[in-house]
């Protein structure tokens, strides 16, 4: 199986090349099109232990402790490929796992394949994002791995410190330790939209940030709809 | 005339150039810029019938029509949904244009509306495409990028990503999977093109945007 | 003091280095991330910088703003305590940045569009009139200029237009322009194109200069979203 990225970085598009009987798995509503003989099969993940994900609508929002549905292509007869996208506008980045842990923002996972597991079952899972209905998710495993960003993804090596604002949270890999905080003092937290929650990594390892914050972006725009029914 | 697109894939913006009497037809709001010395005129395209044909494709019922009055007059050109836009020469045989993405077009072009048949074809945008036939360019957009297919045999897509197709291509609308993939597999509907022709797909899907939108919405406080 | 801007036009994001005792100024809400040891100090986002008067008209003007605008009310100055330390900026809407100069004439930009300076720069609010509020656009206008930086956001990609003469822009796509041009507002085509035509109220620019312009506006975005919104 291989991953393919296209229209990078405003509108990305994730192509999965199937070879006969491989099987991608990918969030569910993030399928655009697929070539012939391609099946599809909904599952509440691989190691389902029967609890309902609970999917709603607008952030997805994952309640730690549960698992999520996942939708299953197989590229039946031939070789086959299925195309990706995420909801919103942004750019998509692909890495491969060998043994090792991605941990992503629950709105940034897409597709893997078959030998990973996607989970919001770990003890740090809720402490990113306050009120925002965001959990990070820990995926580990081995072979590949897609995941969107809103806006433009940018790449940092922590090496010391680095502090950013929660909402602009990717992904980070193994290796950086994380800490969760206010950005103290009354004033201080008109520096950030959100909750005014910021991150400081340390450590050695990858961070991935995203150069727009959904959730402010969604309040910017949602005041400026016309309202809705209770 | 001389047309240049800008900004693809990002805000794509479409730049003409128009020498004395040459024209560019848009959709109304798309001008963004242009020289104070073209003339625009706004009008019911094809009559009366046309501008009722329009309005069910979903555009407005009226077009903009700039004509230049001396060599060399601009018009900056944006479409109203944040994404790419592509220009498709006609010549002979006919394209299918999903309803908002027509921006503008130039030479000897008829844009109707048609009825998509007895399904809902683009789900959540009702039952009718525009179909775009004649000689001349075409300039369309999408919310996303545009990435096109050619399609030899079979291919499917979901329904809200379609943007454009030559009629030379036959489609069937159904569900996904099964009656549980349907509900749970948040796929909807998807189009199954078959034959030999281009297909033009958006990247992204305005129904996603709007359920993303939607728990944003400030709540309408009822009157007692 | 070094200012960058990564991933243009799509959604640019601003990388600024500063040393030692340099400062910049930053609408508020637009932190992305920041070097530990930077210092922050929160003010209002009017006009002038020193006296009580000051401050009064300075805390008034962004109230208005605020009510009219939507504009935030603060800013935020980030200062270095040592050289080598950074902030990145970005806005909330999606679309280019770009870093443009204020040392050879002044910009007058839209009040939504203005990101950050460096600290010469003054600040003015204008008001654009009440027939720019009325056609649905912000109606206020920042005017910046001294020695030094700006940066400025837009909702969709920048394109630099070369006035020499006069040009008509669509009001909901107009970013910023330069020095001396000047505008008037009106419409474009006779009456039943004002009606039927989409394009509402245009300003015409005359003069000699650059005008930065966007290519996308929210009336147009409002549009197409509002009908898919369920309930």
């Amino acid at each position: 199986m291989e991953f393919e990225l296209q229209h990078r970085p405003a509108y990305a598009l994730l192509i999965a090349h199937l070879d006969p009987q491989e099987t991608v798995v990918a969030e569910a509503g993030a399928m655009v099109s697929m070539s012939d003989g391609i099946t599809l099969e909904t599952s509440a993940g691989k190691k389902s232990d029967g609890l309902m994900g609970s999917l709603m609508k607008g952030l997805k929002r994952i309640v730690a402790g549960e698992s999520f549905f996942q939708n299953r292509y197989t590229a039946k007869g031939a070789a086959g490929e299925v195309t990706f996208a995420p909801t919103l506008q942004g750019d998509i980045e692909t890495t491969t796992l060998q043994g090792g842990t991605l941990y992503l923002q629950s709105t940034a996972y897409i597709c893997s394949g078959e030998d990973i597991e996607v989970t919001a079952k770990w003890g740090g899972a809720r402490t990113f994002f306050g009120g925002e209905g965001l959990v990070m998710l820990k995926a580990t495993g081995t072979g590949p791995i897609a995941f969107n960003c809103f806006g433009a993804i940018k790449e940092v090596e922590v090496n010391g410190t680095f502090t950013v604002d929660t909402g602009h949270i990717v992904a980070f890999a193994d290796g950086v330790q994380f800490r969760v905080h206010r950005f103290g003092g009354a004033w201080k937290s008109f520096l950030l939209g959100g909750e005014g929650l910021v991150c400081t990594f340390s450590g050695k390892g990858k961070v991935w940030i995203q150069t727009r914050n959904p959730h402010s972006f969604g309040e910017f725009l949602g005041k400026k709809l016309p309202p809705r029914q209770a | 005339m001389k047309a240049e697109i800008r900004n693809k894939a990002d805000y794509a913006s479409l730049h003409v150039l128009l020498d004395e009497g040459e024209q560019v037809i848009t959709e109304t709001g798309a001008m963004m810029g242009m020289d104070p010395a073209l003339k625009m005129e706004t009008n019911m395209k094809g009559g009366l019938l046309g501008a009722f044909k329009r309005a069910i494709g979903g555009e407005s019922v009226f077009l903009n029509t700039y004509t230049a009055t001396g060599p060399g007059q601009q018009i900056d050109i944006a479409p109203s949904i944040p994404g790419d836009m592509i220009a498709i020469e006609l010549a002979s045989g006919s394209v299918k244009v999903q309803r908002g993405s027509y921006v503008a077009h130039h030479g000897d072009i008829e844009v109707t509306a048609r009825w998509g048949g007895a399904r809902t074809f683009f789900a959540g945008e009702g039952l009718v495409m525009l179909e775009a036939s004649g000689t001349g360019t075409l300039w369309i957009a999408s919310y996303g990028a545009i990435h096109p297919v050619e399609v030899q045999g079979a291919y499917t897509v979901d329904t809200t990503h379609i943007v454009a197709f030559d009629d030379s291509l036959t489609f069937n609308v159904t569900k996904v999977g099964g009656l549980k993939s349907l509900f749970l597999s948040q796929e909807g509907l998807v189009c199954k093109f078959t034959g030999t022709g281009r297909l033009w797909l958006q990247t992204r899907n305005a129904p996603a945007l709007a359920a993303f939108l939607h728990p944003f919405r400030r709540v309408q406080k009822s009157n007692n | 003091m070094k200012i960058d801007v990564e991933a243009r036009p799509s959604y640019g994001m601003a990388l600024v280095q500063l040393d030692k005792g340099e400062a910049f100024t930053a609408e508020s809400g637009a932190m992305v991330a920041m070097s530990d040891r930077l210092v922050v100090d929160t003010a209002f986002n009017g006009t002038g910088s020193g006296g009580f008067l000051d401050w009064l008209q300075a805390a008034f003007v962004a109230l208005v703003r605020r009510f009219f605008a939507g504009e935030t009310l603060f800013v935020n100055k980030f200062r270095a305590t040592e050289d080598g330390q950074q902030v990145m900026l970005a806005p909330t809407m999606v679309g280019d940045v770009v870093v443009e100069s204020t040392r050879d004439s002044p910009i007058t930009v839209q009040a939504g569009s203005y990101l950050g300076s460096t600290p010469k720069v003054a600040l003015n609010l204008g008001w654009g009139g009440f027939s720019m509020l009325f056609s649905g656009e912000g109606a206020f206008f920042l005017k910046c200029e001294g020695e030094g930086d700006m940066l400025i956001n837009a909702y969709g990609a920048i394109e630099k237009h070369a006035l020499d003469g006069k040009y008509i822009v669509d009001s909901g796509h107009v970013v910023a322009f330069e020095g001396d041009i000047r505008y008037t507002i009106r419409r474009v085509g006779g009456w039943k194109s004002t009606l039927l035509s989409g394009e509402g109220l245009v300003m015409e620019f005359t003069g000699k200069g650059t005008l930065w312009f966007q290519t996308r506006n929210f009336r147009s975005l409002l549009g197409w979203i509002t009908p898919l919104l369920p309930g």
